[in-house]
């Protein structure tokens, strides 16, 4: 029955989506035309699938300049491979950027007072740098999101997942950053975030940074970094970190490398997901809590993975759509990677 | 079941069937012109622009297939209205009249980005063919012709890979919606 029913709807929505197509094409012939609008006015199940293909096509048409050059890099670039950023897409890329630049200096007086809010995105496992209107840049580490919002007020951006190094041009509007908890100021500055759900980590390469957490603390919880310090905000406890940080470390993911200083194994493994081709799961929970220090390479994650029941009491079972630890028990015989 | 007019209607006939065809056929109306201009807002806009004009109509104006001729008149007013907005989109831009540093809601936000990642997914589905086509058209705004010559196929081939690629993309979109 059910199955039935199903299939009935899919057939419909087929319908709904060809005729879609079909009223597209600008040179429909009447009879075609007549005929659809006898098929929508038949059965109100008709209409409802024709307005939802409506819908999607319609929200498709709007998305924002970034993301639209991300969908047509993918699947319609010249090539029309599909794996990758083509040339093509970064040529577009770097066009687009000169285009917000230049009608940044046309307007004069306003420079960077140009566009919507731009998210960017990278890859799993990729990199990407961007270089914003104002000659600030900031460079994506693997499966990381920001947004860039330049106001008359401040420059600000949002990094929603994974982990980025700016580097800030000076200019009388701040430059802000937001990562979940955290508010990251920059003072003349170049420093990376890593942030991983609310758990973030500021790293402070040159210049100086002021963190506040968002939550309304007041001034009490501001601190001021300077180069070569860190701060990471726990969750758990709510509590700020500083830290000594080699600048070199902080920012070792840009050269391949992911540098991790008593980081819990659930931030770890998270962070080592967005270049890891099958992704690495904890069967126990508990497990995330224990804390690990060292260097993963992001090209050899499966035998980073493979090492691990040498320090930690885990055992790795790999299937394959994903490497799963689970904790060792006494009868086990130890690793099983691969 | 149309029926015809003759020049010699007494003045009020032609509101009256104007009014009833609106009645009948107002939400196919709607759905043509939304299919045309990719906006529902715009539609319902040009939709009342439709009824005017049918309402302005000389009395003497014969009309074979009234539900033809609203099609036909919605078809010759979303032309323009599409050449409107390329004209609006090539003027200058007013920066004080920029809405651009509104700041989104972070629901918003998160649900834009999930609403591309699935879209994305849904596309990764698909034939090579399939997809571009779609992107191409659908998010690229590329006309029918145009993309037949790239991809060096038949104009009818490209509606019907999109077609194909919004037809699973609703029904992954579908999916993903009812397991919430």
């Amino acid at each position: 029955m059910t199955a039935t029913f199903y299939s009935f709807d899919r057939q419909i929505e087929h319908a709904a989506a060809d005729w879609w197509a079909r009223l597209r094409d600008p040179a429909l012939p009447e009879p075609a035309l007549l005929q659809w609008s006898e098929w929508l006015e038949a059965d109100p199940r008709h209409a409802a699938a024709f307005d939802r293909a409506c819908a999607l096509a319609e929200s498709a048409s709007t998305m924002d300049a970034a993301t639209r050059s991300a969908f047509v890099g993918r699947f319609a670039s010249a090539r029309g491979g599909r794996r990758g950023p083509s040339r093509f897409v970064l040529s577009l890329a770097a066009a687009v950027a000169l285009v917000v630049l230049g009608a940044g200096l046309f307007l004069g007086l306003r420079p960077g007072l140009s566009g919507a809010p731009q998210q960017y995105t990278s890859e799993r496992a990729g990199h990407r740098d961007i270089d914003l209107p104002d000659g600030s840049s900031i460079e994506l580490g693997g499966a990381t999101s920001v947004t860039a919002r330049y106001g008359r007020d401040e420059r600000a951006i949002d990094l929603e997942s994974g982990e980025a190094f700016f580097r800030v041009a000076h200019a009388e509007r701040p430059f802000v950053v937001n990562a979940g908890p955290l508010r990251i100021r920059d003072l003349g500055t170049a420093f990376n975030v890593r942030r991983t759900g609310d758990r973030v980590t500021v790293a402070v390469t040159e210049g100086r940074v002021r963190v506040s957490p968002l939550a309304g603390q007041g001034d009490a919880a501001t601190v001021e970094l300077g180069a070569g310090r860190e701060v990471s905000f726990d969750p758990e406890t709510q509590a700020m970190r500083i830290l000594d940080v080699d600048p070199a470390t902080a920012t070792a993911w840009r050269g391949h490398r992911l540098e991790f200083v008593n980081e819990p194994l659930s931030s770890v493994v998270e962070n080592v997901n967005r270049y890891s081709a099958r992704p690495i799961r904890l069967a126990d929970p508990s497990l995330g809590r224990m804390t690990f220090t060292g260097t993963v390479q992001v090209d050899t994650i499966d035998s980073w993975v493979a090492a691990l029941p040498r320090v930690f009491p885990v055992r790795v079972d790999a299937y394959p759509d994903r490497l799963e630890l689970a904790r060792q028990t006494t009868a086990a015989r130890g690793a099983r990677p691969r | 079941m149309d029926p015809s007019e003759t020049g010699a209607s007494p003045p009020g006939t032609r509101a009256a069937q104007v009014v009833a065809l609106f009645r009948e056929h107002n939400a196919a109306l709607v759905a043509f012109l939304r299919v045309r201009l990719n906006s529902l807002a715009d539609a319902q806009e040009v939709a009342q622009e439709v009824y005017l004009k049918l309402l302005s109509l000389d009395e003497g104006t014969k009309i074979d297939s009234p539900r033809a001729f609203l099609f036909r008149a919605a078809a010759n007013l979303a032309v323009d209205r599409l050449r409107m907005r390329n004209v609006r989109a090539t003027a200058p831009a007013d920066p004080d009249n920029d809405d651009w540093h509104v700041t989104p809601m972070p629901e918003q936000h998160t649900s834009a980005h999930e609403q591309w990642r699935d879209l994305r997914q849904a596309l990764d589905e698909l034939p090579p063919k399939t997809s571009r086509a779609f992107v191409m058209h659908v998010i690229d705004g590329r006309d029918f012709a145009a993309i037949a010559r790239e991809m060096n196929l038949s104009e009818r081939m490209v509606r019907y890979h999109v077609g194909n690629a919004l037809a699973h993309c609703r029904q992954r979109r579908d999916h993903a919606e009812n397991s919430q």
